[in-house]
C-alpha cells in the first residue's frame, strides 16, 4: 500500500540539516502503524512528506504504486482530496464553519451532492459519536469533540490512507483514549491504512506496528502481539533504550 | 454544503472582521453615487457655476475612483495575508489553485456586491436629503428631487468592474505555494525590521528639509515646492514609523526600571511584537489622513475671503467707460437708479485716463492726475500725494505687484511719443488697476494737462483713455443685482462674439463676492466628500488592524489574565496600545497638514490660520469619539470568556 524507499531529506541553511536518512518501510494494506522516536528525530518531517505538503531530497514515496510528487499540481491536490485524510495535532478545524459543515468540508471541494454528504455526515458522525453536536461551531465543543470532528473529516471521503499527527498531543487522558479507540475502530471497520506519529506510548499501544526512528534513520520495530499490556511495556522498553530526554516520555498511564 | 455557501460561510460568519472595510466601501460607492446625481442632474447645466460644479465632480469622480481601487485593494491583499493557515488546511484537504481562487473571488464578489447595493441603495433613499444639502452648501437655489437611470447605471458598472478586477486580481497575492509554509500561516511571529542609524539620521535631515521648504514656499515656486515636498515627506513618512518605532521601542526596552516595571513589559514586547504591521499602518494613516485634512482645510480657509475682497474692491461698484461709449449717461443713470431702489448710499468718484507708451519696453501707460488720484485718496481715506513736474508714482498691477515694487523699484521711465522723462518717486495706493487695460502713473496736473493721449494701434489689444466711475459704497455685499442689465449685455456679447467687446466694462462687488463664495463653496463641497472618503478610510485601516489580531489578542490576554492581570491592568495596557494606534498617526497627519497651511498661506493674502484650526480641532475631535467606540468594543471581545 505505502512504501518509503530510502528516503533522504536535507534542509538547506547556513548549516545543512540532514532531518532524515536513507529511510526505508513498507506498509501493507489495512494496517496501522505508529511512528515513535524522541524530538527532533524526524517523524513529523517523515510524515509531512507521506503527506506530500513537503517535497523530499532525495528517495521515493509510492502510495498504492504511484508516486505523488510525479502529479502536476492540480492533479496532486486531487489526489490528496480522495486518497488521503488528515488528523492534526491541533485539530485546524475552521472556525467559521459548523462541526457538520466541517466535516463535509472534502466532499464541498469534491463538489458532490448536498444529498450524499447528509447521508454521508450521518453516518459518520453515529459511529464517532458526535451526532448531539453537528450544528455547535467548533469554538463550542470539547478538545475530544473537535479531535473526532477532525477524525471524521479525515474519513468522511473514505481515503486510502488516513496520516494522524500528534492526534492525542492536546488532549487530557480520556480524551486521548476515546480518540485512539475510534481511530483503531476506523481501522478494523474500513479497514483504512493508518500512519500516526506520536510521543504518546499509551497511544502508541493500539497501533499494530510501532517504528522507531533516532536523529532521522531508523532504529527498530515493534510488532503487537495479543495483549496490549506487554506491548505497551515493550514500547517503553525501547523508547528507554532511545535514550531520549525522560521529558520526551509522556506520563505513564494505567491501562 | 455547497461551495457557494462556503464561500458565503466564509464571509458572513466573519462580519465582524469585513465590518469597517466593508463600511467604507460602500461609503465610498455612496459619495461616487452622489456626485454622479449631481452630475447627471438637469438642473446644473444651467449657469456657469454649476458647469464648474460638475467639472470638478467629474474630477473628484476619478480620484474617488483611484482611490477606492487602491484602498480595496490593499484591504483585501491585508485579509488574504492572516489566513494562510486556514488556505494551508484547505489545501491539505485537497482544494486545488484554481478552486482556492474562485473560493476568494467569490468572497470579495460577495463583500463588492453587497457594499454596492447599499452604498447605492442608501445613496437612493437619501437622495432628496444630498441634493438638498448639496444645493445649500454650494449655494445652488434649489435642485428639485431627480433620479434618473444615468447615475445609477454609471456607478453600477464603475463599481463592478472594479470589483471584478480586484477579486480577479487578488488570488495572486497568495504567493507562497508552499503548502507547508501556509499551515505555518501567520502564527509565527513576524521579524523585527533593522534600524539603522544612517537611515534614521538621513531621514530626520529629510523631514526638517520638507518642513523648511514648506514654510518658505511663496506664490511664485508654490507649484515647483509641491512636486519636491510630497514625495519627500511621503517616503520620510514611511521611514520615520518603520525607524523611529523600533528606535523608541528599544530604547524603552534597554531602561530596564521602566521596561520591568507594572504592565510597560506587556505593553511593550506587544508592540515589538506587531511592529512591522504597525509601522506599514501608521503610514498609510498618516499619509490619508493628511491628505483629508488639507483638501477639506483649504477649501475651508478658501470659503472666508471677505476681507481679501474688500482689499480687492475699493469701490463696490466700478464703470469703464471706452471712446465710443453712447450710453455713458444712460448706464450711469441705470446704476444710480439701482442704487437708489435698493437704499444704498453712496459716494460717487469719477477720472478720465490719459495714454502714452513706455520708450524702453514699448508698452502702453495710463495716466492719471494727481488732483484726480487725491480725490480718490480721500473718498478712500489714504493720504493725498504731492507730485513735482518730473515725477511719478507707479500704481502697482496688484496686491503682489505692490510688495514686488516694494522689493525691486523702477527708478525712471521716458514717455513716448511725447519724451516726457520722468523719476519714480513710489508706489501709490489705488487699487485700480482691475480697470486699466495697463500699468498706471500718477502724474502732476501740469504733465497731464500738456500731454496728448496716444494711441499704439499696432498693438493687438490697444489700450485706450477711459472715463472711470466708482460709487464706494458700505454694504457692498448687498451690491449684488445693482446694474444686472448691464452685467448682463456684457455675458450676452461674451457669447455672441468673445473677440469683440462693448465699449464699456462693469463690475459690482456684490456679484463678484456671490460668484467667488460660490466657486469656493463647490470646491469646499467636493473636498469635503473626498476628504470624509479618506478620512473613513484612514479609520478602517485602524479597524482592520485591530481585529486582524484580535484572535491572537485573545489568547494572549486570556494566558495574562490566567496569571493575574487585574482588569484595571488590562484596560490600561489595551488603551495605551489603541491610543497609540489611534493618535500617533493622527498627530504626524496634524504636524504635516499645519506645514502643508503654511506653504498654502503663500497663496493668500489674508490669513487662513482660524480655518484650518477649526478643522483640524474637528478630526481631532471625530478621532477622538472612533477611539472610545472602538475601545470599548475591543474590550468587550477581548474579554469574551476571560473569568
Amino acid at each position: 500500500m505505502l512504501s518509503v524507499k530510502e528516503l533522504t531529506k536535507v534542509y538547506e541553511g547556513k548549516i545543512a540539516h540532514r532531518a532524515l536518512e536513507n529511510i526505508s518501510f513498507e506498509v501493507s494494506e489495512g494496517e496501522f502503524i505508529g511512528i515513535m522516536g524522541p524530538s527532533g528525530s524526524g517523524k513529523t518531517t517523515l510524515l509531512n512528506m507521506i503527506a506530500t505538503i513537503d517535497r523530499p531530497t532525495a528517495g521515493e514515496i509510492l502510495i498504492d504504486r504511484k508516486n505523488p510528487f510525479e502529479l502536476k499540481k492540480n492533479d496532486l491536490a486531487t489526489f490528496r482530496r480522495r486518497e488521503l485524510g488528515f488528523v492534526f495535532q491541533d485539530f485546524n478545524l475552521l472556525e467559521t464553519l459548523t462541526v457538520e459543515e466541517n466535516i463535509v468540508l472534502p466532499l464541498t471541494l469534491e463538489r458532490v451532492s448536498v444529498k450524499i454528504m447528509k447521508e454521508k455526515v450521518k453516518t459518520v458522525a453515529k459511529k464517532l459519536g458526535i451526532e448531539s453536536i453537528l450544528n455547535k461551531r467548533t469554538y463550542e465543543v470539547s478538545g475530544g469533540q473537535a479531535q473526532r470532528t477532525a477524525i471524521a473529516r479525515a474519513i468522511i471521503h473514505s481515503p486510502k490512507l488516513l496520516l494522524a499527527d500528534e492526534p492525542t498531543g492536546n488532549l487530557d487522558s480520556k480524551a486521548s483514549k476515546d480518540v485512539m479507540q475510534t481511530l483503531s475502530n476506523i481501522n478494523k471497520e474500513f479497514a483504512t491504512t493508518q500512519l500516526m506519529v506520536t510521543h504518546d506510548p499509551q497511544a502508541a499501544s493500539y497501533c499494530q506496528r510501532v517504528i522507531f526512528i533516532k536523529d532521522g534513520a531508523l532504529y527498530n520495530e515493534i510488532h503487537r502481539g495479543d495483549n496490549q499490556k506487554t506491548y505497551y511495556q515493550s514500547i517503553l522498553d525501547v523508547l528507554s533504550l532511545l535514550g531520549g530526554e525522560s521529558g520526551d516520555l509522556s506520563t505513564i498511564r494505567d491501562l | 454544503m455547497t461551495f457557494r455557501q462556503f464561500a458565503i460561510y466564509n464571509v458572513v460568519r466573519n462580519k465582524r472582521t469585513y465590518a469597517a472595510y466593508f463600511l467604507s466601501s460602500a461609503f465610498s460607492v455612496l459619495v461616487f453615487f452622489v456626485y454622479a446625481l449631481f452630475i447627471f442632474h438637469p438642473g446644473v447645466n444651467e449657469g456657469v457655476t454649476k458647469q464648474i460644479a460638475v467639472e470638478g465632480m467629474k474630477v473628484a469622480e476619478y480620484i474617488i475612483y483611484v482611490f477606492s481601487f487602491l484602498f480595496i485593494l490593499y484591504s483585501v491583499s491585508a485579509f488574504l495575508k492572516t489566513r494562510h493557515r486556514e488556505f494551508g488546511i484547505l489545501m491539505m484537504h485537497g482544494m486545488s489553485r484554481r478552486q482556492l481562487n474562485s473560493l476568494v473571488f467569490l468572497e470579495n464578489m460577495l463583500i463588492g456586491f453587497s457594499s454596492m447595493v447599499v452604498g447605492i441603495g442608501f445613496g437612493i433613499v437619501f437622495a432628496k436629503v444630498f441634493l438638498m444639502l448639496g444645493a445649500h452648501i454650494m449655494n445652488f437655489v434649489d435642485l428639485p428631487f431627480y433620479l434618473s437611470w444615468k447615475p445609477l447605471i454609471l456607478t453600477l458598472v464603475a463599481f463592478f468592474v472594479l470589483f471584478l478586477v480586484i477579486s480577479t486580481m487578488t488570488p495572486l497575492f497568495i504567493r507562497s505555494s508552499k503548502l507547508i509554509d501556509l499551515l505555518k500561516g501567520t502564527t509565527k511571529p513576524r521579524k523585527e525590521p533593522k534600524a539603522s542609524v544612517i537611515v534614521s539620521l538621513l531621514t530626520a535631515a529629510a523631514l526638517v528639509m520638507a518642513y523648511y521648504l514648506s514654510v518658505t514656499t511663496t506664490t511664485n515656486n508654490i507649484g515647483q515646492r509641491l512636486l519636491m515636498v510630497v514625495p519627500l515627506t511621503i517616503v520620510t513618512t514611511y521611514f520615520l514609523f518603520s525607524q523611529l518605532s523600533i528606535f523608541v521601542t528599544r530604547l524603552l526596552k534597554r531602561k530596564q526600571n521602566f521596561y520591568l516595571r507594572s504592565t510597560n513589559m506587556i505593553t511593550l514586547s506587544d508592540l515589538a511584537y506587531k511592529m512591522k504591521d504597525n509601522a506599514r499602518m501608521f503610514f498609510l494613516v498618516s499619509i490619508v489622513s493628511t491628505v483629508a485634512f488639507c483638501a477639506i482645510g483649504s477649501f475651508a480657509a478658501m470659503k472666508s475671503m471677505d476681507k481679501q475682497f474688500a482689499k480687492e474692491f475699493p469701490f463696490a461698484i466700478n464703470y469703464v467707460s471706452k471712446p465710443g461709449d453712447q450710453a455713458f449717461h444712460q448706464h450711469v443713470q441705470t446704476i444710480e437708479q439701482d442704487l437708489t431702489a435698493k437704499h444704498l448710499s453712496y459716494k460717487k468718484v469719477s477720472l478720465t485716463t490719459k495714454v502714452q507708451d513706455s520708450g524702453k519696453t514699448k508698452i502702453p501707460v495710463t495716466l492719471i492726475s494727481v488732483r484726480d488720484y487725491n480725490r480718490f485718496a480721500q473718498v478712500l481715506g489714504f493720504s493725498p500725494l504731492e507730485v513735482k513736474d518730473d515725477e511719478a508714482y507707479v500704481v502697482p498691477t496688484s496686491i503682489d505687484g505692490a510688495k514686488e515694487l516694494k522689493k525691486h523699484p523702477i527708478r525712471s521711465t521716458t514717455l513716448e511719443p511725447s519724451g516726457k522723462a520722468l523719476k519714480i518717486a513710489g508706489v501709490a495706493n489705488l487699487v485700480l488697476y482691475k480697470y486699466f487695460d495697463s500699468n498706471s502713473l500718477v502724474v502732476s496736473d501740469a504733465v497731464f494737462n500738456q500731454l496728448q493721449s496716444h494711441v499704439n494701434k499696432d498693438n493687438p489689444y490697444p489700450t485706450t483713455p477711459v472715463t472711470y466711475v466708482g460709487y464706494k459704497v458700505e454694504d457692498w455685499k448687498a451690491t449684488d443685482g445693482i446694474g444686472a442689465k448691464l452685467s448682463k449685455n456684457i455675458r450676452a456679447q461674451f457669447k455672441k462674439d468673445p473677440e469683440t467687446s462693448l465699449p464699456y466694462k462693469y463690475t459690482a462687488a456684490g456679484e463678484e463676492y456671490k460668484l467667488s463664495e460660490q466657486m469656493y463653496s463647490i470646491m469646499f463641497f467636493i473636498a469635503l466628500l473626498i476628504g470624509a472618503v479618506f478620512f473613513i478610510a484612514a479609520g478602517s485601516f485602524l479597524y482592520f488592524r485591530l481585529y486582524a489580531d484580535l484572535e491572537r489578542d485573545q489568547r494572549h490576554y486570556h494566558a495574562i489574565t490566567k496569571i493575574g492581570l487585574t482588569n484595571k491592568e488590562l484596560n490600561k495596557t489595551v488603551t495605551i496600545q489603541l491610543s497609540l494606534l489611534f493618535f500617533v498617526p493622527i498627530l504626524v497627519a496634524v504636524i504635516h497638514s499645519a506645514f502643508a497651511f503654511v506653504a498654502l498661506q503663500s497663496l493668500f493674502a489674508v490669513s487662513i490660520f482660524s480655518a484650518t484650526l477649526w478643522v483640524l480641532l474637528f478630526f481631532i475631535a471625530v478621532q477622538i469619539i472612533y477611539f472610545f467606540l472602538i475601545r470599548f468594543l475591543y474590550l468587550k471581545h477581548l474579554k469574551a470568556g476571560i473569568v
